[in-house]
């Protein structure tokens, strides 16, 4: 045991005693999502070469050869050619090397009814899931953490990879979020980090703690004016975290499994600390963020600025493909962005902000294929099917997330509606946009 | 001692009980004088001190021993008769004995002369001797350190104990005018060093100076004058008071609330909202750290005499060359031609060595030797300098004598030489002008050897550029150091000024309209000089970037309370604005909407108040034509002249003739066989003049295919062939040959090229850099490139030599990135470009301004806000200069949209009231924060009067408005700027240096470089990792372990008197929490100072100093990491 985790000992009961009555009756499932930030463009991403109006006039500088992408198999829909370590997950299901039907899902036009154009209000409802409530601080993800995973007793059942949290994973009560686990603790002495931690009071807010725990986890001073319980409480999430990141650094290097490689870089770098999380402590949802997509300018041919983003994203799932093998079939992992891109280039050699947008769902249990992208339901200059101008939504991001939270959680539909607030009326409004796509069966 | 003002319990003494003390910076610790154990006179055995040695001295002395007589032996010296450092029985018996039987001498001074102890002799005293003068009494010194602290009807003063021994006390004056008319407050000479004024009125300002007395009355020369001015006690409450400083202010400072507690909050306030009126000339701890982020900037003029892109010869270290190859005299024809700079790898060279790297099959070379000839006139250079980027080393020459080497040694280096290794990161200037006498009037050799640092490198480089340097007359600037000074800036004036509010705002504006540092460098870094050369090096795209960025923060914190149409023309102006937001790219016909929506949801309506998307494109099209240029330093406009009257005419005015154009007169080859005669071998015949193109075809340019940019299509190379060979053949007149002109290849191409003047390269694309000499015609680029990447200008000055009057040849041979690219392309022109004037993107004595460019800006018509009562009609046809008014016109308007005012105003109210009012809850929000928000908008008027809206939000006359309200006093949470400026100030620790915006940026609050244009957010509540972040900052403050910011609590505490763990956790607590820690919270506090590691009881010791420090520090680590420090 290192110096980290001896001085961190007066949780350890605690922590103990907190797993044994986590185990039980709780979901054992898995989700990873990765926020594309800046707004991916889905027509460069899964491009739908049946559309006559995806060609040279539209996309002068973006255009990408029908022989230069990659095959998906349905006569319509390709991949970006950068996007090839997906084809590992979208052509076998498990490194046994079976052919098909594959773990990737490729989702095409996914958005929602009034799609915002801004950046800060569409990131919001994406992580929020309400449209319309761009000051909601509350994440879609937080609150199924929230209402079923225990957060309370298990304080590291969900967390982001990211300095500061993840509006998804934001609530009342504080997720964890660490931008790098091997610096996630403390300076100084065993002795001096543990007097300066502290104790927590026996009774919550109580005056018998001591240190650090004894302020966060005692009284409040004017409990009733804002952000008391948040300030207060990712103190101490802040303290058990730490104990339990601790715990999962000092098992020693990681090894990623089956010859997985993560990208260089702070993204790959955070996918792999995923990897060793989700395999070394409880956790049981893990968000990652990865930014550059707002390519207004020089969006680039292929091997250009945006292929880069892509080949990183590839890589990343790929990586992550291999390496969590051993759990692959609990994994769930969905990509969000939160728009997509106009379909008609500008004229800075880049596009602006539009419509609906590309996600992609990959894990074990996931029925792969290419949905909202054949030839059945995309017509012939679909591609600019909203205002003229932008790719028209044909699922809504919530019907995606509740087919997750039903299939993969096991949400009752009572539950899904307390998840996603407004979901069974939104349904109503526009039943087309939220009928599940299948992907999970 | 009299407490005017309290704000605590008398029990302990806390915060304000040693105020009095505090008032300036030199403090005594000991109150009385006392006596010091050295020097007064005495005879030695002279017990009784009547001058003469008898029996009566020994008994006096065995009776002081023996019978504890209370008989005073008030010289002790002197009854230590044998001097052996103490009083005993041998005292009294070496006096018996040099009585009665021949002992002695008493050591010195003896029994028959005064004198005083040997100095350090021993620790006995001697207070008096009767009939043993002293010395002559001198008049002491005059007293120094005298402080004056004012208080309500009382000033106290207190100055530095004088050390003269025969010291009896101190006088003090006074008097109501400086310098004169000054009478002596006591009757007889004062014992200690301090007095205290009751005698006084408030208001009036006395001034005091204090003499001291000795023994004899003599009185020293007068002490310095001070001066205080007795004030009426204020009303204001500490928590009011701690209220007002963490939100006016960057959080509180004793200092400043004893300040407050005499002058009141509505001063306070007051000065706050008219910091014209705050002096801070004195301020020295903020002047001269301010004074250290900017550098002095001499203006000077750069020359360069031999540029980059001149002509070279280069010989290859496959040898080693002539032993007078460096020399003028030496014949260099045989060498090979190329431009500058030279090397591989990397993409930085012009005149590429595709071979100098060892392959396998390519044994490579060590060093590469080149020779540039130049033309000077010593007498014409200034200071003159060799400017070079360079991988590895080198040993330059100059007309034969070496002049400057770097990373190699040898004399000279062998060929085969291996250099230490350097990468070639941007220019380093050597000072030659000590070597100007090497220079000759006309011809002139810069001759350079190169060395890598071993075959297998995968790079090297060689750009010398010679540059005489001018100083030219004018004033010379003060200029930021970089962005980390700039940022260092921000945490400089919330630590030190005192005017606080101003760098709150400042701050707040800034982010309001914030820019992105990093941006800004990269657009500079890409920028080209009208000549094709580089403009800016990285470091002088920083160095601009972090200019650009200080301007729009000064300029913000000078207008921090003026008006927001200011604020709001000056940063849709800003180049760093324009920069950021891509205005720079809006133009006619291809608008970018990336600015004018941000104008919209970010700046001036905020997100969906009142405008819609037509509106953002209605917007973007007004703003086309928008754009920067520089100008000479003199003629950098000021706002809002910058705004209004942009320069017509401003960057570089060049002319082109074009020698080779686009459109017909070419022949070309297609790539399925090399282009000669016998099809393998990859030479160079088919560039030279005269070679036969008999089978090739005749084709216009562009030549390519795919993306409709070419005229001659080349339906059959995809899938077949990678590579295409052009020739054209053109003219050039001896005008032209005699032309001072620049010549330039522009190049539009996809995907790479290499260019030939009759039959030398002349030019190459970066990737096809290491591709092979020629490149074979199989050979695929390294990287893909578009014709979208921008027209590319490759400089061909240097070879102009090759040029014939009458018929030359160009020719290309273009290569694609894969056999089944999409496309190809090559758009090729050689044009003479005559520089007309102006300032071009590299020069350094200039500026970035607004520039308006009437050609790129869409004259049609525009409506914005239609349907609205705010509907605005851009009328159609605004050509020239006017068409500025399309978009300048609608900004100026939009400050009193009520969008704008609301969304301002309730950002306001955020940042100083209460998070809980919001664009969105506007209509919903508590009625209090609805009434404020209405009262702010009757103060906007008609140009956004900021100062005029502060007033309403902080209106120290009514303490019944909403800023009072107890539901907003510490509502709201420190930013992490905020924070750790607080945390800084606090403690009055010392700032030096830079680095608090990393500290913060690790928080997730970039400064100055947010790469997101919505800011940093207000209420920015800390994730686990961010509150570990900050945790592990205020422990390194309090605990010293950081040099840029620096505190040690002994000096803090020391000053104040306080010493014990009650004391020390009582100052703090109503420092830091106006009083407002609860009982427990405090003994929690207490307990944690009071024991050890187990929190086993331990006294604090102030005498076991070390010990002392670390348990403060220690403390004060737990105190700022506290959730309630949080708070404000």
């Amino acid at each position: 045991m290192t110096a980290v985790a001896l001085g961190l000992n007066v949780f350890s009961p605690l922590a103990f005693q907190r797993r044994i009555l986590a185990a039980p009756e709780l979901s054992k499932k898995k989700l990873v999502f990765i926020f594309q930030r800046g707004g991916n463009d889905g027509v460069n991403t899964v491009i739908p070469r049946g559309d006559p109006q995806y060609n040279t006039t539209n996309r002068p500088t973006l255009y990408i050869d029908e022989a230069d992408a990659l095959d998906l198999g349905n006569g319509f829909a390709q991949l970006h050619p950068y996007l090839q370590p997906m084809m590992d997950i979208y052509n076998s299901s498990s490194l046994t090397g079976v052919a098909g039907p594959g773990n990737l899902a490729v989702l095409q036009r996914v958005g929602y009814a009034s799609q915002s154009q801004s950046h800060f209000d569409s990131q919001q409802y994406w992580e929020n899931g309400v449209p319309g409530q761009p000051y909601l601080e509350e994440g879609m993800l937080y609150r199924q953490v929230a209402k079923t995973l225990n957060p309370t007793q298990n304080h590291f059942v969900a967390a982001s990879l990211s300095s500061s949290q993840l509006v998804a994973l934001k609530g009342p009560l504080p997720l964890p979020t660490l931008s790098n686990p091997a610096a996630f603790k403390f300076a100084g002495s065993t002795a001096k980090v543990s007097k300066f931690l502290g104790t927590l009071p026996s009774a919550p807010q109580g005056v018998d703690g001591k240190g650090l725990l004894g302020f966060y986890g005692g009284a409040r001073d004017f409990p009733a004016k804002p952000y008391r319980s948040t300030v207060y409480d990712t103190g101490v999430v802040l303290a058990d975290a730490i104990n339990i990141v601790q715990e999962a650094v000092a098992q020693g290097g990681y090894t990623p499994e089956n010859g997985a490689v993560y990208p260089n870089g702070g993204f790959g770098d955070k996918l792999r600390n995923v990897a060793m999380l989700l395999k070394r402590t409880p956790v049981q949802i893990l968000g990652v963020n990865v930014g550059g997509y707002d390519t207004h300018t020089n969006q680039g041919a292929v091997g250009g600025y945006h292929s880069s983003l892509l080949q990183e994203l590839a890589q990343g799932f790929n990586a992550l493909y291999k390496d969590l093998q051993s759990q692959w079939e609990d994994l769930v992992i969905v990509t969000m962005t939160e728009f997509g891109r106009t379909s008609v280039e500008n004229g800075s050699f880049g596009t602006d902000h539009a419509y609906a947008c590309v996600v992609f769902v990959a894990g074990g249990p996931v029925k792969g294929g290419v949905y909202n992208c054949d030839s059945t339901t995309w017509a012939a200059g679909d591609l600019f099917s909203q205002s003229g101008r932008y790719v028209r939504r044909r699922t809504d991001y919530r019907a995606v997330f509740g087919e997750i939270f039903t299939k993969h959680f096991g949400d009752s539909p009572a539950l899904l509606n307390e998840v996603i607030p407004g979901y069974s009326t939104a349904a109503a409004a526009n039943p087309g946009d939220f009928q599940y796509l299948g992907f999970l069966g | 001692m009299i407490q005017a003002v309290r704000f605590v319990p008398a029990c302990r003494r806390r915060l304000l009980a040693a105020a009095h003390l505090s008032v300036g910076a030199v403090v005594a610790l000991g109150l009385a004088p006392h006596v010091t154990a050295a020097d007064h006179n005495f005879r030695r055995g002279d017990v009784d001190g009547n001058a003469r040695i008898e029996m009566a001295d020994a008994i006096q002395t065995f009776g002081y021993l023996f019978l504890g007589s209370p008989t005073s032996l008030g010289c002790w010296d002197a009854a230590d008769a044998n001097d052996s450092g103490g009083v005993d029985l041998s005292d009294g018996v070496f006096t018996l004995q040099y009585l009665f039987s021949g002992g002695g001498p008493h050591p010195s001074p003896g029994p028959e002369t005064c004198g005083p102890d040997t100095p350090g002799d021993d620790a006995l005293t001697c207070e008096s001797s009767p009939n043993c003068p002293d010395d002559v009494p001198t008049p002491p010194a005059a007293p120094t350190g005298l402080t004056a602290g004012a208080s309500n009807e009382h000033v106290s003063l207190d100055w530095v104990d004088n050390a003269e021994e025969d010291l009896a006390g101190y006088n003090v004056y006074r008097s109501t005018t400086t310098g004169t008319g000054y009478t002596k407050l006591n009757v007889s000479p004062l014992n200690v060093s301090s007095y205290e004024d009751s005698a006084v009125s408030n208001g009036t300002r006395y001034y005091y100076r204090v003499a001291a007395v000795n023994a004899v009355s003599e009185e020293s020369p007068m002490s310095l004058e001070v001066s205080a001015q007795p004030l009426a006690p204020s009303a204001d409450s500490l928590q009011d008071i701690g209220h007002v400083l963490d939100r006016l202010a960057y959080g509180p400072t004793q200092a400043e609330i004893e300040r407050i507690q005499q002058i009141g909050l509505t001063a306070y306030i007051d000065e706050q909202l008219h910091p014209e009126t705050i002096d801070e000339s004195s301020n020295t701890a903020l002047k001269t750290r301010e004074a250290a982020l900017f550098e002095t900037i001499v203006p000077t003029k750069d020359t360069k005499i031999l540029a980059e892109g001149s002509m070279l010869r280069y010989f290859k270290g496959t040898v080693e060359p002539p032993s007078n190859w460096r020399t003028t005299g030496f014949d260099d024809a045989s060498w090979t031609i190329g431009a500058s700079g030279i090397g591989y790898g990397d993409g930085d060279d012009v005149t590429i060595l595709a071979d100098m790297e060892q392959t396998a099959g390519n044994p490579g070379y060590m060093s590469v030797y080149v020779r540039m000839q130049f033309q000077a006139d010593p007498a014409a250079i200034g200071s003159f300098y060799l400017r070079v980027n360079y991988d590895d080393g080198f040993v330059a020459y100059l007309n034969g004598t070496e002049v400057a080497r770097r990373g190699v040694t040898g004399n000279p280096p062998a060929h085969t030489v291996a250099a230490t290794s350097h990468d070639a990161e941007g220019f380093e200037d050597i000072n030659l002008t000590t070597r100007k006498n090497l220079l000759v009037n006309g011809d002139n050799l810069l001759a350079i050897q190169v060395h890598n640092t071993a075959l297998t490198s995968s790079d090297l480089s060689m750009l010398p550029v010679l540059v005489s340097r001018e100083v030219l007359s004018g004033p010379s600037i003060q200029a930021i150091r970089g962005i980390t000074s700039l940022q260092q800036l921000l945490y400089v004036r919330g630590v030190y000024s005192e005017r606080q509010l101003q760098a709150v705002l400042a701050e707040f504006w800034d982010n309001h309209f914030t820019t992105d540092y990093d941006k800004l460098v990269e657009y500079l870094d890409e920028l080209e000089n009208a000549d094709g050369s580089d403009a800016l090096t990285m470091a002088q795209s920083g160095r601009e970037a972090a200019t650009l960025k200080q301007r729009d923060y000064q300029f913000y914190y000078d207008h921090a309370l003026g008006n927001f149409e200011d604020l709001f023309a000056y940063q849709a102006t800003s180049p760093a604005m324009l920069i950021y937001l891509d205005n720079v790219l809006n133009v006619k016909g291809v608008a970018n909407e990336n600015y004018s929506r941000e104008i919209l949801e970010l700046f001036g309506f905020g997100v969906d108040n009142r405008y819609t998307q037509k509106d953002i494109e209605q917007l973007a099209k007004c703003f086309t034509g928008w754009n920067i240029c520089k100008v000479a330093l003199e003629e950098l406009p000021a706002f809002p002249d910058s705004a209004d009257n942009p320069p017509a005419v401003c960057g570089v005015q060049y002319t082109d003739k074009t020698l080779v154009n686009l459109g017909a007169g070419w022949k070309y080859l297609k790539g399925t066989v090399e282009p000669t005669p016998d099809g393998v071998t990859p030479t160079t015949a088919w560039t030279e003049p005269g070679f036969s193109t008999v089978g090739w075809l005749s084709g216009s340019t562009g030549i390519g295919y795919g993306d409709d940019d070419d005229a001659t299509i080349l339906s059959d190379m995809r899938n077949n062939y990678v590579s295409v060979y052009l020739r054209r053949d053109f003219t050039v007149t001896q005008e032209d040959l005699d032309s001072p002109d620049t010549l330039l290849l522009t190049m539009e191409y996809d995907d790479g090229f290499v260019a030939y003047l009759n039959g030398v390269e002349v030019a190459r694309s970066e990737n096809l850099g290491s591709s092979g000499n020629p490149p074979p015609f199989d050979r695929i680029t390294e990287e893909g490139h578009e014709v979208s990447d921008g027209l590319e200008t490759f400089p061909l000055n240097g070879y102009r030599g090759l040029l014939n009057v009458g018929s030359n040849v160009l020719a290309i041979q273009m290569h694609n990135t894969s056999r089944d690219s999409s496309d190809l392309s090559c758009l090729p022109k050689v044009v003479l470009r005559k520089i007309l004037g102006g300032v071009d993107n590299g020069e350094t004595q200039a500026a970035w301004t607004f520039y308006f460019n009437p050609a790129k800006h869409d004259t049609t018509a525009k409506t914005l806000f239609q349907g609205t009562p705010y509907q605005i009609n851009v009328p159609a046809g605004r050509t020239g200069a006017a068409g500025l008014l399309d978009a300048l016109g609608p900004v100026r308007t939009m400050v009193t949209h009520p969008s704008t005012k609301e969304f301002i105003c309730i950002k306001l109210i955020q940042k100083f009231v209460s998070d809980e009012i919001t664009i969105q809850t506007k209509d919903t929000a508590p009625l209090p924060l609805r009434s404020l928000l209405a009262d702010c908008i009757a103060a906007w008027g008609p140009k956004g009067d900021i100062r005029a809206v502060m007033n309403v939000i902080i209106d120290a006359e009514n303490r019944q408005s909403e800023f009072w309200s107890t539901s907003n006093y510490r509502n709201k949470v420190r930013t992490p700027t905020e924070f750790v400026i607080a945390s800084a100030r606090v403690l009055e620790a010392s700032i030096s240096g830079t680095g608090l915006a990393d500290v913060v940026a690790a928080m997730q609050w970039p400064v100055f470089t947010r790469d997101e244009p919505d800011g940093n957010e207000e209420n920015y509540l800390r994730s686990t990792d961010a509150l570990k972040d900050s945790i592990d900052y205020v422990q390194n403050l309090s605990e010293n372990k950081e040099a840029m910011y620096v505190w040690d609590p002994l000096p803090y505490l020391d000053s104040r008197g306080l010493d014990t763990a009650d004391e020390i956790v009582g100052h703090f607590s109503d420092l830091l929490f106006h009083g407002t820690l609860s009982p427990e919270d405090e003994a929690r506090l207490l307990e944690f100072l009071t024991t050890d590691a187990n929190y086993a009881p331990k006294t604090l010791l102030r005498s076991n100093t070390t010990d002392f420090r670390t348990r403060v520090q220690e403390l004060l680590g737990l105190m700022l990491s506290m959730p309630q420090w949080q708070f404000q």
